[in-house]
């Protein structure tokens, strides 16, 4: 039984990634030119993942040798889980929280999205480059992880769960800023749990003034950018569920 | 560049209230539903199911035992797939990836749960002959009715409703009703009672033969863990299948219960559905190489979980009366 990928997919999904990768590195440097709100932390780690599972994907293509992105991924992984610690610190001390709303499950998300990659490298043997088709997806794990699938399992579902709740955050996100147009008159009774009970504090500046228009500029986390900004909101929720699920296909291969 | 590492500019960046709220009961069940379809789409990315033996295989293989007229359309379309192997895995694996982001972005919700419902049957035909129901071979342990079926109720049981229904009581009820989901649970849960002792499945040796038979390709630690399992059922299949069917079948009545002793027969479902998982289906044969899917363990999961009836008489806020726009939500 073939337990590789096909050599063309690995080529597709290392195009992908790259892709991703001057996506995120573009955001990076128009958010610095043109004073653009960003994410720092995530686009620069997407940047990160986006080359090494390029490389992955096609050795020829990586620019770092495993041992460089191992110790990459460690201190990524580190800095989310001190971000992790920092923020549910200041949560059981009630101190303010991360300005970022979704901060609770962000941090924890990227921080598994470097453990998974640290894996798939101590997972995957270390080949010289120029071996024809030696790379993770075209052959598979090492013997030392071959029966060591629990782990991979976690990730996979992690990661993938990730994708699914961060194109639905995205979209409540954007009704919520619809629905906090309609005026008050034309809300329905009832018990409207995604909105009701919000404070108002939060609310300031977005209440029946704002346009469908500038409602559609909130990126993925709710918070909004400007209304010509030049960052699709929307192309940075894509890029993450594309990096998940490029991630999982690794992973599954290494099942 | 304004701001600190992991922390939004202050420019024009402002939180907005929903970002903090959670999915409804209803709405979380629909994404974990995408999430087992996005899982799916990723496994038959496998290297295996772009070679013709998934075809020649895996799909004929499924026609055995069957009638004629379900047996010809598995091993014709079993001939098509093994002569255009990549093409139509690719179409396979992008059709479940589709679904499975199409359930998880709101404007695509429906979109999705029909072509699951659509690919679902399809697949229940083509690519598990009716879980082996007609050719005697349906054991709930290992899988049966099979579960890409799960995958159509499912997806008709969490479909999105824009005009509530008065007498729900629990998420599966939202859609057809509690008497409609209930019938629909009885049925299913019954009818694995049915299979557990159907045909050869209440032999001595039948559970033995079957836990034995899914040692092959795993991981050493669940080979060992099946033939450990195997051999403590060894001569005991008669007495533990009808064991089985009784819970299965108690289990199936227990959602007409009131709500307390209702709720703890569908915590058995769930322990039964996670025994089945782990030691009848070997996590869906995930370790293999060779799953398309995560086998019913996961989806009877699910389905529990949508029967649940929490204490609060309605668990959930119908679609219709929350303040998004109408016919669009979840």
């Amino acid at each position: 039984m073939n337990m590789s990928g096909p050599s063309w997919l690995a080529v597709f999904f290392a195009v992908v990634m790259l892709t991703v990768a001057v996506y995120s590195g573009g955001r990076l440097v128009a958010s610095r030119l043109w004073s653009r709100p960003i994410r720092l932390d995530v686009d620069v780690v997407h940047v990160l993942m986006g080359l090494a599972m390029a490389g992955m994907f096609v050795r020829a293509l990586d620019p770092l040798p495993a041992r460089a992105w191992e110790v990459v991924f460690s201190a990524v992984a580190a800095w989310f889980a001190w971000r992790c610690l920092v923020d549910t610190s200041g949560q059981i001390v009630n101190r303010p929280r991360s300005p970022q709303p979704n901060a609770a499950s962000h941090y924890p998300t990227h921080g598994v999205m470097a453990l998974a990659m640290l894996y798939m490298y101590f997972g995957f043997p270390a080949q010289p480059k120029g071996v024809a088709g030696a790379t993770v997806a075209t052959s598979g794990a090492s013997a030392a992880t071959a029966d060591f699938v629990g782990l991979p399992l976690l990730f996979l579902v992690l990661l993938l769960g990730s994708g699914i709740w961060e194109l639905d955050r995205a979209e409540r996100a954007k009704r919520a800023a619809l629905a906090q147009e309609m005026p008050e008159t034309s809300r329905e009774p009832g018990p409207a749990v995604e909105l009701v009970g919000a404070p108002r504090q939060m609310t300031a500046g977005w209440g029946p003034g704002v346009s469908v228009a500038a409602a559609a500029q909130l990126d993925a986390s709710g918070h909004v950018t400007r209304g010509d900004s030049c960052l699709p909101p929307g192309l940075m929720t894509v890029s993450h569920v594309v990096m998940c699920i490029a991630m999982s296909y690794m992973l599954v291969v290494m099942l | 560049m304004s701001g600190v590492m992991g922390v939004y500019a202050p420019v024009a960046a402002r939180p907005l209230v929903a970002t903090g709220s959670r999915p409804s009961a209803r709405r979380t069940l629909q994404l974990a539903l995408a999430l087992i379809w996005l899982l799916d789409g990723v496994l038959q990315l496998q290297g295996f199911f772009f070679t013709k033996a998934f075809g020649s295989q895996m799909i004929t293989m499924t026609a055995a035992g069957n009638p004629w007229f379900i047996a010809r359309p598995i091993s014709l379309s079993g001939a098509m797939i093994a002569q255009h192997a990549v093409l139509a895995d690719s179409a396979f694996a992008l059709l479940q990836i589709a679904i499975g982001l199409g359930m998880a972005w709101r404007p695509t919700l429906k979109a999705a749960l029909a072509a699951s419902i659509a690919w679902s049957l399809g697949v229940w035909w083509i690519g598990e002959g009716f879980g082996g129901i007609f050719n005697g071979t349906a054991n709930p342990v290992n899988g049966a009715p099979g579960a890409v079926i799960l995958y159509a109720l499912l997806a008709v049981l969490l479909w999105p409703r824009d005009v509530a229904v008065p007498d729900c009581t629990f998420a599966a009820s939202m859609t057809i009703g509690t008497r409609g989901a209930r019938a629909l649970w009885s049925l299913l849960w019954g009818s694995l009672a049915y299979f557990a002792v159907a045909g050869a499945n209440s032999s001595a040796q039948g559970l033995h033969d079957l836990i034995t038979s899914m040692a092959s390709g795993e991981p050493a630690w669940l080979a060992s863990l099946d033939r450990d399992v195997a051999g403590l059922v060894a001569h005991q299949g008669t007495i533990l299948t009808t064991s089985i069917a009784i819970l299965l079948a108690i289990v199936a009545c227990g959602v007409y219960l009131p709500r307390r002793p209702g709720n703890i027969t569908i915590g058995f479902a769930v322990v039964l559905a996670l025994l089945f998982w782990v030691i009848g289906q070997n996590f869906g044969a995930l370790f293999t190489n060779s799953a398309t899917d995560v086998n019913s363990g996961p989806l009877l999961i699910l389905l529990a979980a949508a029967f649940w009836r929490p204490v609060r008489r309605r668990p959930d806020v119908p679609d219709a009366v929350s303040p998004q726009p109408r016919g669009s939500l979840s």
